[in-house]
């Protein structure tokens, strides 16, 4: 039965056209590069609809790692839809050193305050690199962190999750004032610092 | 300070990243070295999940650029085969439930199969088609399992179940295949 099943298979593919896989690469990578550069994208013109807040406190604290194993599952939505964090970069927030900081801004955060931030962020002597992570893209890394998980996939949508800027600081002792000063800032929720090795992702999740 | 964002108000320009450009011609040549082994069968894995070699072709794009987006945190310490499969599934799934099947390629069948005598041509449009009438689930699992060679586990793995729901679904999927077959029934 399996042995003529396969062959069976093999004959449903039989009349494969054909595909380079060099134009196949060159095309994901096309693709690929424009999914990675969302993330690096002021993008948030017009996304302030939705009021639904979703990263209350301590959500931001990332157990999550790694590719998904059914043992690992999370307990609840919100842990699941919180940013993975990078495997190089300490699990837990740090409080007193940091090199990478993730500012999550509020839900219905206007064009006004994220600009404000921004001119903030691009004159903060302190900051080595910053990028920007849309809903959009957050949902974009849930979706592949959770590939195996339709169930929540089909649970949220983009606009429930929260944009955030990416840091990376010169120094990590540095931190400390840098969380105290943007903490209050408009639109910003929360402050999340972790240490990470240089080859972590900007930000310290992925 | 050579590092700093150059971000103005006026211009939503990408922030300068550093670091990020390096090592970018490697990767990319790592990347399409994996397709170039890769691609092929997942193409036709996709194919025997949506009987398009068109939009299998579109999938199977979907799937590696998803894949080349995350390639610097999955090219180590994962399972790139599995892994593939598993963003292929997953994009097939997203896809279906986004056009809610009216996409003529994953759409109903008609009623009865054509019946084509063994060997002609015609058979493996049949076992396409067979494949087509199952839940979207039990096809995964059939194709991940005999067309793959996949073992259960893996099987399981890639889909996020358990090994007892791959071989309860693969045996009702056969169990439907059979019936659907049924003018050339699967020899056993």
């Amino acid at each position: 039965m399996d042995q003529d099943l396969r062959q069976r298979f093999d004959m449903a593919v039989s009349g494969d056209p054909g595909a380079d896989p060099g134009e196949l690469a060159r095309a994901a990578i096309a693709d690929g590069g424009r999914i990675r550069h969302r993330r690096q994208r002021l993008a948030g013109v017009g996304m302030a609809a939705g009021l639904v807040a979703v990263l209350g406190a301590g959500a931001g604290v990332a157990l999550l790692h790694g590719p998904r194993t059914p043992e690992n599952q999370p307990v609840t939505l919100e842990a699941a839809m919180a940013p993975a964090t990078a495997p190089s970069c300490t699990q837990q927030p740090d409080q007193q050193t940091a090199t990478d900081v993730v500012l999550f801004l509020r839900d219905g955060t206007t064009d006004k305050q994220r600009m404000a931030l921004v001119a903030k962020l691009d004159t903060d002597s302190r900051i080595q690199a910053t990028a920007f992570d849309t809903k959009e893209q957050a949902y974009e890394s849930f979706k592949l962190r959770w590939a195996d998980k339709p169930e929540l996939l089909a649970a949220v949508d983009p606009d429930k999750f929260p944009e955030a800027f990416l840091i990376r600081l010169l120094d990590a002792t540095q931190y400390p004032p840098f969380r105290a000063r943007y903490a209050t800032v408009s639109g910003v929720e929360q402050v999340v610092g972790r240490t990470c090795s240089s080859d972590a992702p900007i930000g310290g999740i992925q | 300070m050579t590092e700093a964002p150059t971000v103005t108000t006026a211009d939503p320009a990408p922030l300068r990243i550093g670091a990020r450009r390096r090592g970018t011609a490697a990767r990319d040549e790592e990347f399409t070295a994996f397709v170039e082994a890769a691609g092929t069968r997942l193409r036709r894995s996709a194919y025997l999940m949506c009987r398009d070699w068109h939009l299998a072709q579109d999938l199977t794009q979907q799937t590696l650029a998803k894949m080349y987006a995350v390639w610097g945190r999955i090219r180590q310490d994962t399972n790139l085969e599995a892994y593939s499969r598993r963003v292929l599934m997953n994009t097939v799934f997203d896809q279906r439930r986004r056009r809610s099947g009216s996409e003529v390629v994953l759409a109903e069948l008609p009623e009865h199969p054509d019946r084509t005598a063994p060997g002609t041509p015609e058979l493996r449009v049949t076992l396409v088609d067979a494949l087509a009438r199952l839940p979207v689930r039990d096809r995964a699992i059939l194709v991940l399992r005999h067309a793959e060679d996949h073992s259960v586990e893996t099987v399981a793995a890639i889909l996020g179940v358990s090994a007892s729901v791959v071989k309860m679904g693969n045996a009702r999927a056969l169990a439907r295949l059979r019936t659907l077959l049924d003018g050339h029934p699967l020899e056993d």
